[in-house]
């Protein structure tokens, strides 16, 4: 896969509070996967690159509103999300006491996100793009191809890469610019993720190889 | 403010007046306006009647067969498309072109109706909104209204996590629907960016209820609402579409409410009047 300024897209999923801060309601579970592979500042490394080079970037962000309490049925981490009120906010038009949230992004990130070039996705609701406008966003800048990076790696970052594939896009995923939880019963996420990306992603990718990349495009 | 010029012409049955117009972000189109009395002031909106006074009447003998769609409150949601200052108040941009399709279906006060009857018979009321950010501007290729609306600055919002400026703007909510939308219940997707909800959550929000009804209205009918109504046909919710809860642009290059009418009668599976939606839900 050759990364080529006009037609490629750094996509990030989730580089949020919740899911990359110590102070983020899932740190128990994602943070040793996130400080093993220096998640926090490889993503920073590709939204560096990416913009030193002016390949655009997209962030596929993860929001709930309170109707969505209202949903009747959730699978298992659907509903853990819901129990541990990760990515709240208080309405789709409303921003009290967004800033410095768990759905907020990462301070660090918000010079790249905040720039007025990065598109904004709308929220996924789930795990995957399906309900937003990643897809038309990436087709209505002639984007034929991403590398995916983000939280959390088998959750959003492999529904991600799943269905932009079928959505016929080239991906590829860097690996240790995402990390995922580790759970005794559940089991390893990152672990999953590995194996699935190795089997359909079209390459799967170090930060300093997709940086490397990104700079020779 | 970008400014450029439209033949504005009424649609057959009204006669043609020609008018230019200059088009900008706000006050754009308003032409024509003034001409001729409403066909709902005729009173002949929506009624089988003679097509060639009123072109929006159904035929006298129908040759498709009648709805069977039969209301089920419990999993039946009201779903409205852009209820917003752009296509519904006289202040919106696209009120010279759109206007006089809202005056004569009396669209506004349709979808409060529709609004206070699902609240009232507690029904799911959901939002498919329309909003556009300055990195839409980014896309490097648009369809004819596509192109219009973002010229005219239509639905046009600071960013996805800005609220500047969104008061009372041309994205914002009609006030007067505010108090059903922002009630903490009714579900406000994230908005569609085309026409269609293939790229909200609109079909997962309703999924969620365990929603397959669906009573649809909105804005504008020939685009959003018709976009909507497809798409949730083929993801296979059932759907009434309410003929007089909408309306739609009259250009030169044809009446979007006719053309929109036709394929609900062709495609939905009930054309209902307000009326009739509000006495089937609160009945």
């Amino acid at each position: 896969m050759e990364i080529t300024k006009n037609d490629t897209g750094v996509v990030v999923t989730d580089p949020q509070n919740d899911f990359l801060s110590e102070k983020g309601v899932t740190w128990k579970l994602v943070g040793d996967s996130v400080k093993e592979n220096k998640t926090v500042e490889n993503i920073e490394r590709l939204f560096k690159a990416a913009k030193g080079k002016g390949i655009e970037v997209f962030i596929s962000p993860h929001y709930y509103y309170p109707t969505d309490k209202g949903w009747k049925f959730g699978g298992t981490v659907e509903k853990l999300m819901h129990e541990i009120k990760m990515f709240d906010r208080e309405g789709p038009l409303s921003l009290k006491g967004f800033e410095g949230s768990g759905a907020d992004w990462l301070d660090r990130y918000k010079p790249y996100i905040e720039d007025g070039k990065t598109v904004i996705a709308s929220p996924h609701k789930v795990y995957g793009p399906e309900t937003n406008d990643l897809a038309l966003q990436l087709r209505k800048r002639g984007i034929s191809k991403v590398l995916v990076a983000g939280m959390s790696a088998n959750l959003c970052v492999e529904a991600h890469v799943r269905e932009l594939l079928e959505q016929g896009f080239q991906v590829a995923v860097v690996k240790d610019a995402t990390a995922a939880a580790r759970h005794p019963e559940l089991g390893d996420g990152y672990k999953a993720a590995l194996t699935t990306f190795g089997f359909i992603a079209s390459a799967v990718l170090t930060t300093e190889e997709a940086v490397q990349a990104i700079q020779k495009a | 403010m970008t400014h450029f010029s439209i033949d504005q012409t009424q649609h057959a049955g009204c006669g043609a007046h020609g008018a230019h117009e200059a088009l900008g972000r706000r006050g754009f189109l308003k032409a024509g306006l003034a001409a001729g009395a409403g066909a709902a002031a005729l009173g002949l909106l929506g009624g089988r009647g003679d097509a060639q006074q009123n072109p929006y009447a159904d035929p006298e003998k129908p040759a498709l067969p009648p709805s069977d769609m039969v209301l089920d409150k419990g999993r039946a949601a009201v779903v409205i498309t852009d209820p917003q200052i752009d296509f519904l108040s006289e202040k919106g941009v696209t009120w010279g072109v759109v206007g006089k399709s809202v005056q004569e279906n009396n669209t506004v006060a349709n979808i409060e109706r529709l609004f206070k009857a699902a609240k009232q018979a507690g029904i799911t009321v959901a939002i498919s909104p329309h909003y556009f950010y300055p990195t839409d501007k980014g896309w490097k290729f648009e369809g004819a209204l596509e192109k219009l609306m973002n010229k005219i600055d239509m639905f046009r919002r600071t960013s996805p996590v800005s609220l500047e400026g969104f008061e009372n703007s041309g994205a914002d909510f009609m006030p007067q629907y505010k108090t059903y939308i922002l009630d903490g219940k009714t579900i406000v997707a994230s908005p569609h960016k085309v026409y269609g909800p293939q790229a909200n959550d609109l079909v997962l929000q309703l999924r969620k209820r365990r929603v397959d009804q669906v009573v649809l209205a909105g804005m504008s009918a020939n685009l959003c609402v018709e976009a909507h109504l497809r798409e949730l046909l083929e993801q296979g919710f059932e759907v009434a579409v309410v003929r007089d809860a909408t309306a739609a642009a009259r250009l030169p290059e044809g009446d979007g409410y006719l053309a929109a009418l036709i394929n609900f009668r062709y495609i939905a599976n009930a054309l209902w009047t307000t009326d009739e939606a509000v006495r089937r839900m609160t009945g």
